[in-house]
């Protein structure tokens, strides 16, 4: 049974408003660092946490929030990313909905740190509502005196700003999420200047994930060494996952960091194993990272068992292993076709390509025509390794990662899938249904089932 | 002032410069060197914060600086990364780097529509340049290309964005030399130059 932290009163009637939150120990974290802590302290609490960035990245947030410049005269601002878009993941929105006071609480928290006194929360577009509920929440926290100038009499001010965006997935991603700020096109800027010294605005920014900023209010409640007591090594404290797809029990798990990946995927705490024959291919972190077969998602190349960590799914690089993502997990069944869910996720990543720079606005649209083929019946025997090439050489060459993440589903796809994929090619009848793995499963050869 | 070495030649520049700018006074210093000097087409000396979109200057940085040795982990523009002192820089000395322009050539034509016969710039044109010294002899690329209807943008001034590799060169020079509200200095037309790019997207 894992801890929850935040998730422990995630169930509780009334959480949502300002009373129920209260009741339940609610901003304890603001009293308790604005009455008792220096800013410094704070930071060195949330740097002996070993708290890592929960968006994706996994950049230690202690890290993060010591590189930010101090210069004289210049506000610093706190911008928390809440344009959850990545397919698949949905754990944020999730947290919103339910206990948006503690966004709020971790964000005058963690801007005290900062010397912050003004943060702003980036909602995706498609979020309008969960917008409206954070908005009361602000409203509710402002009225009670939380948020102003002088708050609980310690001289700190602090004022937060709701800015919905307009649904676009690249604004997920740090510079162009600030572009989108202060009003321009999304496109992300070419770095260094990075945002902790040249951010929104031109001011030292930093950006954090909504989860991140919420897990700043148990670290400062019970201090950074309790929270690091959680997990293994690197990857300390609880990670909310959103997990979906084939599962029985789908839905947003607040889980250890090091409870094992058959454990997460199997056991009826979690998701309760699979709806279906049996498990194909799992992707742990979000459409973004790698597809690896299931054997693989239980057992590293080298026969341990597999852990949600950091480390454990970024085992074996990106030959046998994946990465923990922003926590998108999705499970296929036998029924699923790799190629569909691949040429899906291509299109994606092409309709969402800013097309600023050219390895990226080209090489997406390209990959995404030759799936197109591929999943329809008209692939011919060079395709597979035309789409390697063209994945190839949009990765690492790009302005953004967004080049990277659309490269790599389409890569391991291939690495870990290709006997799918010449099936495609041997068989353009058979695949021109589009349910033509449900009906008649596909039977891997094992000589693909790892490396 | 810094030292920075492109393909075993050494430089010393000021403060401030690009790898880009160093590789071209290296080239300026003696014609045998030429070779050091990566392509560039989105670039622009005159124009502030050109450059970065295209991607055919990229470099391999094999070590960082004589502080921080660590080579860069992905290829970066040498037209928007300033020199540090003790980098080395490798362009044409590296393989994966030759591949990665070839790829990036290859890119920029698969929606360009390659009518160089009947186009006015050709003979005196950077991409054709380009495609000579870097790029592959066919395209493996047989979709349909983009294109869209050539607009009047003026009394002067065709639009062919069809032929377009969108270096953002024109936006600059409006912005910043022209000063002229031009096409698409402004930004509800930015956004027309967009719905120009993606018409299967409705913009």
């Amino acid at each position: 049974m894992s801890r929850k932290l935040l998730f422990e009163h995630i169930a509780t009637p009334g959480i949502r408003g300002l009373e129920g939150y209260r009741a339940n120990g609610g901003y304890r974290s603001v009293e308790k660092a604005l009455r008792t802590m220096s800013p410094e302290a704070v930071l060195e609490e949330v740097k002996k946490s070993g708290l890592r960035g929960r968006g994706g990245a996994g950049f230690p947030t202690g890290l993060k929030w010591s590189f930010l410049a101090k210069p004289e005269g210049v506000p610093r601002y706190l911008v928390v990313n809440a344009d959850e878009s990545e397919p698949g993941t949905f754990k944020d929105r999730y947290l919103m909905e339910r206990i948006p006071h503690m966004l709020i609480e971790g964000m005058i928290t963690s801007s005290f740190a900062m010397g912050a006194h003004t943060s702003y929360i980036y909602i995706r577009g498609e979020y309008f509502y969960v917008a409206r509920i954070i908005e009361q929440a602000i409203a509710e926290a402002r009225a009670a005196g939380w948020l102003g100038k002088n708050i609980l009499g310690s001289g700190f001010d602090h004022e937060i700003h709701v800015q919905v965006g307009a649904g676009a997935y690249i604004c997920g991603e740090e510079t162009a999420l600030l572009e989108s700020l202060e009003g321009k096109r999304g496109n992300p800027r070419i770095k260094p200047p990075f945002p902790a010294v040249m951010g929104l605005y031109n001011c030292p920014t930093v950006v954090n994930n909504v989860e991140t900023i919420a897990a700043v209010v148990p670290i400062v409640n019970d201090g950074g060494e309790e929270y690091a007591k959680i997990g293994i090594g690197k990857s300390a404290g609880t990670k909310l996952i959103s997990a979906g797809g084939n599962v029985k029990r789908p839905g947003v798990y607040e889980i250890d960091l090091g409870i094992t990946c058959d454990e997460f995927i199997n056991s009826d705490e979690y998701c309760g194993g699979v709806e279906g024959r049996a498990f194909k291919a799992v992707v742990p972190g979000g459409s973004s990272v790698p597809i690896i077969p299931y054997e693989l998602f239980l057992k590293t190349a080298t026969g341990e068992s597999r852990l949600m960590t950091y480390e454990s799914l970024a085992d074996g690089g990106f030959a046998t292993g994946t990465m923990m993502g922003s926590g998108g997990f999705y499970a296929y069944n036998d029924a699923q076709c790799i190629v569909r869910s691949t040429w899906n996720h291509a299109r994606f990543y092409s309709h969402e390509s800013c097309g600023q720079c050219s390895p990226c606005r080209e090489g997406t649209g390209w990959m995404e025509k030759i799936l197109h083929r591929l999943e329809h019946g008209e692939g011919r025997s060079e395709d597979i390794d035309l789409l390697w090439d063209v994945q190839r050489k949009i990765e690492g060459n790009t302005i953004c990662p967004l080049g990277d993440a659309a490269a790599w589903p389409v890569a391991s796809a291939i690495r870990h899938f290709r006997d799918e994929f010449e099936y495609h090619i041997r068989f353009p009848q058979k695949v021109k249904d589009p349910k033509h793995f449900e009906k008649e499963p596909f039977a891997r050869n094992p000589k693909f089932a790892t490396a | 002032m810094p030292k920075v070495t492109i393909d075993g030649v050494m430089i010393e520049v000021p403060e401030g410069t690009t790898i880009l700018q160093a590789a071209r006074m290296i080239g300026e210093r003696n014609k045998a060197d030429r070779h050091v000097v990566p392509p560039a087409m989105c670039y622009y000396t005159n124009l502030k914060t050109s450059g970065g979109y295209c991607r055919s200057c990229l470099v391999k940085v094999s070590k960082g600086s004589d502080r921080d040795p660590r080579p860069m982990p992905k290829p970066v523009a040498s037209c928007r990364t300033n020199v540090m002192d003790g980098m080395e820089v490798q362009n044409t000395t590296s393989p994966e780097l030759l591949d990665a322009r070839k790829g990036v050539v290859e890119f920029l034509l698969i929606n360009h529509p390659l009518d160089c016969p009947i186009c006015d710039q050709a003979g005196e044109c950077h991409l054709q340049d380009l495609s000579y010294e870097n790029g592959t002899e066919a395209s493996r690329y047989e979709f349909e290309r983009r294109t869209f209807v050539p607009i009047d943008i003026g009394d002067t001034i065709k639009l062919h964005m069809t032929r377009c590799i969108l270096c953002y060169r024109c936006v600059k020079v409006a912005d910043q030399i022209a000063r002229w509200a031009c096409a698409w200095g402004d930004q509800p037309r930015r956004c027309e130059r967009d719905q120009h790019l993606h018409p299967e997207r409705g913009g």
